[in-house]
C-alpha cells in the first residue's frame, strides 16, 4: 500500500528548478532594504509541467458534484453552469479596477444593478447590499443593520433570538457582534413553538432570526403568526436565505412579514461552492430600513449607472470594495437564463425530488421524524448509525454523503436539488439500502468489505488529527504541538 | 418552441411518476404548508435588460449579451492604480486550475474521505503563507484583507482578554471604514493614531498605548506604500504585553521583508496579488497567520496533516470546536464560506513562482521599477514627492500640480488609469497622488507617464 497518495510540492522541489518567466530588464539595482531585506525565503522550486502534474493529481482525491449526486441539506449542491464561468472570466470583469473612473465600469455596475432589481422582486424587498461574502457575512450586516435602526429610535435592545434547529452561523454572528442570544423552542411537528416564542419575546429583543423553510426542511405553517408576534413588539423579523431554492416564484419573504433577508448566491443561483467559497451573500431590506444598508448602493442617473455613498443612516462598510462581483457576473446570469418561469420550475423540482426522496426511502423502511408532512426543498431522516451509513457510500458506493447530525444528533438530511435526474436519485437510494442493509446484518457487511473502495483512504483518524495537530509543513517530521 | 427549462433534467413523465409515488395530484399540493393568502400568484416580473427581448434568455443571447457589458467594462490600460488592488500577472496555469471541476464545484472539505484534495491543497497553501509570514499557523482563507483585520483584533481581544484596539491611520481608508463599522457593536475602545511624514506617528503610540491595550495594528508597506514597523514599534507593542498585528494588503512584499523579523505577532491581510485577478473588488483572499500557541483563538478554518486507520498519510479539517457549527454562540467567528478557490490561486501561484521567481518579481519589478518611476516622476516640475526619507515598496504619493480627477481623466485618453486621487480619503491630502508600479508597467510605460505628465504641465489639461 501506498504511504501517501500525492507526494507534498515541497518534496518536488529542486534547487535550479523554476517555472517563472519575467522580461528582460536592465533596470539598475539598488540596495533599498539593506539589513531589513530577508533571505530565507523558502517557496517550493519546481517546473510548471510537475505543477501541472501535481494539481491535476490532488483534484483527482476530490469526489465531484459534477460526476455524482452532493446530496448536502441546506448547502444547495446545483449543477453549476461552465457557461457562467465563462462570463466572469471576460477581461472586463476579471481585469478591472475597483477604483477606475465610473464611465469605463459602466458593464459591471449594471449587472450589480439589475442583480438588485432580480433579488428585490424575488424576495420582495426594497434594496440590497451586493457586498456581503458569504451567508454568515449576510448576517452579521442584516443584525448590525437592525442594531443601527434600534439605536436610531433610542430603543435599547440587546437580545437577539433563533430557533434550536438554526445554522450555527446565526449564534455566532449574534455573539460576534456582542448581542445576547436566545434560542427559541421547535415544537413536535418541527415549527416554531410560538408559546415559546411569544414568552421571550420580551421588549428587549431586536431580532428574531428564521430560516424558512427550516433546517427539517419544513415550511413553518405559522409564518403569519410568527411574523405578527415579532412585529407587535416592534422587533425585527430577519430571513436566513439558506433554503431559498424552496419557494422562488411560490412565495416571498417580503409577503410573508420579513424585515431583512440574505440569500446565498452559491446556493440559490447556481453559483460554485469552490472547496468552501467564495460565495456571496447579498443582503435585503424593507423600505423603512434602506438608508441603514452599507454603502456604496447601486443605482441608475438617466442612462448611467452610479455607486451611492449618501445613505443617511448607513452602517458603514462590511467589505472593502463593493462585493465578490465574479459571483454577482455568474449569479445574474444565471438568473437571465432561467427567468420568472425558470425560477420558480427550478424551486418546484428541487420540492418534487425531495418529497420523491422522502416518499421512496419511507417505503424502505428508513425513518424520518417529520415524514407525516410534505417536505420542502430537503428532508431529514433518522438513523442509529449515520456516521457508518455517511462513510459506506463513500466508501464501497462513491457517492457523496449528505449533511450529518443536523439539526440533531444523527439526522441525516438529504437536499437532491432540482438539477438531478429521477435515475440519480434512484441509484442513491438503493445505494443507501444496501449500505442499511450491510449495517444490519454482518455478512452482508462482509461482503461489501470486500469490494473496491472508491475513496483514496480509508477512514480517517480523527482522534489523532485533532489531539496531534501538525498544520504546516515543517523541514522535519512534524512534531505534535499541543 | 422547447419547453425544457436550462439545467433540469425532469421530463412530464418523469415528474408525473414522481408525483404518483408521492401521492399527491400536482405540485402545488406539496406546498400546502404555505398559507393560501401568503402565495405570489403570479409570475415574478423580472424586466429584461436588452430592450428587445424578454427573460429567459438563450445561450446564444445571454453570451451576446454579456459579452457586451463586459466591453462597456474597460481594461485594456496601463494601470498605475493599486491602493488595495493589484494588477499583477497572472500564470495561465492559475487560471486553467481554479476551473477543474473537481477544484470548482466541491462544497467545504467536512468529510476528508471524499475531499483529500482540497485538504492537501490547503496544508500546502498554509506552509507556504507561514513560510512568507514566518509564523507558525495560517487558516485557510477568510473573505479579505478588511475582514481579516477586524477579525484579527477580536483574537487578539480573546487571547489577552482586553477590549482596546489602537489602529493606525496610514491603514488602508476602507479597511478603517469596515473596522469602524464592526466595533460599533460591543463594549470596545478604539484609538486610531495619526500620521507623521506618511507613517504611524508613534510617540502618539506610545501616549495611548497602555496596559488595556489588546492590539496594535500597523500596516506595512501602508496606504501610502511606506514600510513601516521595522523600528521600534514591536518594543513598544509588547512592553505592555499587546499583541502587534502586522497588517499585510500587498503581499508580494513578503518575498522581501519577513514580519517576524520585526517583531509581529499576528500578520494578517489581503493576498490578492497572489494569482487573483483584480475583479472589479472582489473576490479576493483574506488570511490570518499566528503563532502556534495563539491557534486556539483562530478564526476560519485550518488544515492538519494526520493519518487514516492504515496508516496512510491524509489530511483533514482541525479544531472544529473553534468553528460555528460546532461552537454556536462560543465560535471564534462566524465564518463558514470562505475564499478556498482564492487560496488554491495562491499556491499554484507561488509555486509557479518559486522562492527565486517570487524575489526576483518583488524586487526589480516592483520595488526597483517602482523607485525608478518616483526618480523619475518625482523630478517632474510640480509632482514633488509628498513623503520622503522613507523606504517604500511599490506604491509612492507625489503632489500633484493639476485636480487629480482632472489630470486622470485626461489620462485615460491615452489609455492610462492614474493613481489615487488620496483627497478622496483624505482631505488633508487634497492634490496629492498615490501611484503604484507592478510588473504590468514596464520602463516604457513609465517613461510615457512621465512624459504626458510633462506635456500637460506645459500645455495644461484642457
Amino acid at each position: 500500500m501506498e504511504k501517501e497518495n500525492v507526494k507534498l510540492i515541497f518534496k518536488e522541489s529542486q534547487d535550479g528548478r523554476a517555472a517563472y518567466s519575467l522580461p528582460k530588464t536592465t533596470i539598475k539595482k539598488k540596495d533599498l532594504l539593506g539589513k531589513c531585506r530577508r533571505e530565507d525565503l523558502d517557496l517550493p522550486q519546481v517546473s510548471e509541467r510537475q505543477i501541472a502534474g501535481h494539481y491535476q493529481n490532488l483534484a483527482e482525491l476530490n469526489f465531484c458534484p459534477y460526476s455524482e449526486m452532493d446530496p448536502l441539506g441546506s448547502c444547495t449542491m446545483k449543477y453549476n453552469p461552465p457557461l457562467m464561468e465563462s462570463f466572469a472570466s471576460l477581461p472586463g470583469f476579471l481585469d478591472t479596477h475597483p477604483y477606475q473612473d465610473e464611465s469605463t465600469i459602466q458593464g459591471a455596475l449594471e449587472a450589480m444593478y439589475f442583480l438588485d432589481l432580480y433579488l428585490r422582486e424575488i424576495t420582495g424587498m426594497a434594496k440590497f447590499t451586493l457586498q456581503p461574502s458569504a451567508g454568515a457575512h449576510g448576517e452579521s450586516t442584516g443584525i448590525m443593520i437592525g442594531g443601527a435602526y434600534f439605536k436610531h429610535k433610542a430603543e435599547k435592545r440587546t437580545k437577539i433570538l433563533a430557533p434550536d434547529s438554526a445554522h450555527g452561523t446565526n449564534p455566532a454572528s449574534v455573539a460576534n457582534l456582542a448581542f445576547e442570544y436566545e434560542q427559541v423552542n421547535s415544537n413536535e411537528q418541527g415549527w416554531i413553538d410560538l408559546e415559546d416564542l411569544e414568552k421571550r419575546m420580551t421588549k428587549d429583543v431586536a431580532i428574531f432570526m428564521l430560516t424558512n423553510p427550516n433546517t427539517y426542511g419544513l415550511f413553518d405553517p405559522n409564518i403569519d403568526k410568527i411574523a405578527e408576534i415579532i412585529h407587535n413588539k416592534g422587533s425585527l423579523l430577519y430571513y436566513d436565505g439558506a433554503n431559498l431554492n424552496a419557494i422562488m416564484g411560490k412565495c416571498r419573504p417580503g409577503d410573508l412579514g420579513f424585515d431583512i433577508v440574505h440569500i446565498n448566491l452559491h446556493k440559490t443561483f447556481g453559483t460554485p461552492h469552490a472547496m468552501g467559497g467564495p460565495g456571496a451573500g447579498p443582503t435585503g431590506v424593507v423600505e423603512k430600513l434602506k438608508d441603514f444598508l452599507p454603502v456604496p448602493t447601486v443605482e441608475k442617473e438617466g442612462k448611467k449607472y452610479t455607486l451611492n455613498y449618501s445613505l443617511k443612516h448607513t452602517i458603514g462598510k462590511v467589505k472593502a470594495f463593493y462585493g465578490n462581483n465574479s459571483v454577482f457576473t455568474k449569479a445574474y446570469a444565471y438568473i437571465l437564463m432561467l427567468g420568472p418561469e425558470g425560477l420558480r420550475k427550478v424551486s418546484e423540482t428541487a420540492v418534487v425530488h425531495a418529497n420523491y426522496m422522502q416518499e421512496k426511502l419511507k417505503k424502505k423502511g428508513f425513518k424520518f421524524p417529520y415524514g407525516d408532512q410534505h417536505c420542502m426543498h430537503e428532508c431529514v431522516m433518522k438513523h442509529e448509525s449515520i456516521d457508518i451509513l455517511g462513510h459506506l457510500l463513500s466508501e464501497y458506493f462513491n457517492k457523496l454523503q449528505a449533511t450529518i447530525h443536523f439539526p440533531e444528533p444523527n439526522f441525516y438530511m438529504i437536499e437532491p436539488t432540482e438539477t438531478e435526474t429521477k435515475e440519480s436519485i434512484d441509484e442513491y437510494i438503493e445505494a443507501m439500502v444496501e449500505a442499511d442493509k450491510a449495517i444490519k446484518d454482518p455478512k452482508t457487511m462482509e461482503e461489501l468489505e470486500k469490494r473496491k473502495t472508491f475513496t483514496p483512504i480509508r477512514k480517517i483518524n480523527a482522534k489523532k488529527g485533532m489531539a496531534r495537530p501538525c498544520l504546516i509543513e515543517k523541514e522535519k517530521n512534524c512534531s505534535p504541538i499541543i | 418552441m422547447k419547453d425544457n427549462v436550462p439545467y433540469i433534467a425532469t421530463t412530464k413523465k418523469d415528474l408525473s411518476e414522481m408525483l404518483l409515488e408521492i401521492g399527491v395530484k400536482e405540485i402545488d399540493d406539496l406546498y400546502e404548508a404555505i398559507p393560501q393568502k401568503l402565495r405570489l400568484n403570479r409570475d415574478l416580473i423580472l424586466p429584461s435588460p436588452l430592450k428587445k427581448t424578454d427573460l429567459p434568455l438563450s445561450e446564444i443571447e445571454l453570451s451576446g449579451y454579456m459579452q457586451e457589458i463586459s466591453a462597456k467594462n474597460k481594461s485594456n490600460y496601463t494601470y498605475f492604480l493599486g491602493a488595495g488592488c493589484y494588477n499583477h500577472y497572472t500564470p495561465s496555469i492559475v487560471d486553467l486550475f481554479l476551473k477543474l471541476p473537481k477544484f470548482y464545484t466541491p462544497y467545504t472539505p467536512y468529510k476528508p474521505e471524499t475531499n483529500q484534495g482540497t485538504l492537501q491543497a490547503m496544508y500546502e497553501y498554509q506552509t507556504m503563507m507561514c513560510r512568507l509570514t514566518g509564523l507558525e499557523v495560517s487558516n485557510a482563507s477568510l473573505y479579505d484583507g478588511s475582514t481579516a483585520m477586524v477579525e484579527a483584533a477580536k483574537m487578539a481581544s480573546r487571547l489577552t482578554g482586553r477590549n482596546e484596539i489602537i489602529t493606525s491611520k496610514s491603514i488602508h481608508p476602507e479597511y478603517r471604514h469596515v473596522f469602524n463599522t464592526y466595533f460599533k457593536y460591543g463594549d470596545w475602545d478604539i484609538k486610531e493614531v495619526g500620521i507623521s511624514n506618511g507613517k504611524t506617528n508613534l510617540k502618539e503610540l506610545e501616549q495611548n498605548i497602555s496596559e488595556q491595550t489588546a492590539a496594535v495594528i500597523i500596516q506595512s508597506p501602508n496606504f501610502f506604500g511606506i514600510l513601516e514597523g521595522m523600528d521600534h514599534v514591536a518594543d513598544i507593542v509588547h512592553k505592555h504585553t499587546s499583541l502587534y498585528i502586522n497588517l499585510v494588503v500587498e503581499t508580494l512584499s513578503l518575498a522581501l521583508i519577513k514580519p517576524t523579523d520585526f517583531g509581529a505577532d499576528i500578520v494578517a491581510g489581503e493576498a490578492q496579488s497572489f494569482g487573483n485577478h483584480m475583479s472589479f473588488g472582489g473576490p479576493h483572499l483574506g488570511f490570518i497567520n499566528c503563532y502556534s500557541k495563539h491557534k486556539s483563538k483562530l478564526p476560519g478554518r485550518v488544515v492538519t496533516k494526520t493519518e487514516d486507520i492504515n496508516g496512510k498519510t491524509a489530511y483533514m479539517l482541525w479544531g472544529a470546536a473553534r468553528e460555528q457549527h460546532i461552537s454556536r454562540n462560543r465560535a471564534t467567528s462566524n465564518i463558514c464560506s470562505n475564499h478556498a478557490l482564492n487560496a488554491l490561486a495562491a499556491s499554484i501561484y507561488l509555486s509557479w513562482y518559486g522562492n527565486k521567481g517570487l524575489e526576483e518579481l518583488a524586487d526589480i519589478f516592483n520595488m526597483q521599477m517602482a523607485h525608478y518611476a518616483y526618480e523619475k516622476i518625482s523630478k517632474i516640475h510640480g509632482y514633488k514627492a509628498t513623503f520622503t526619507e522613507n523606504k517604500f515598496f511599490n506604491e509612492f504619493v507625489v503632489n500633484c500640480p493639476h485636480d487629480v480627477i482632472t489630470l486622470n481623466k485626461k489620462l485615460l485618453d491615452h489609455s492610462i488609469v492614474g493613481g489615487l486621487d488620496l483627497g478622496r480619503f483624505y482631505p488633508e491630502y487634497k492634490n496629492k497622488i498615490l501611484f503604484c508600479v507592478t510588473e504590468k508597467t514596464n520602463q516604457n510605460d513609465i517613461d510615457k507617464l512621465a512624459d504626458i505628465l510633462e506635456y500637460l504641465n506645459k500645455n495644461g489639461l484642457k
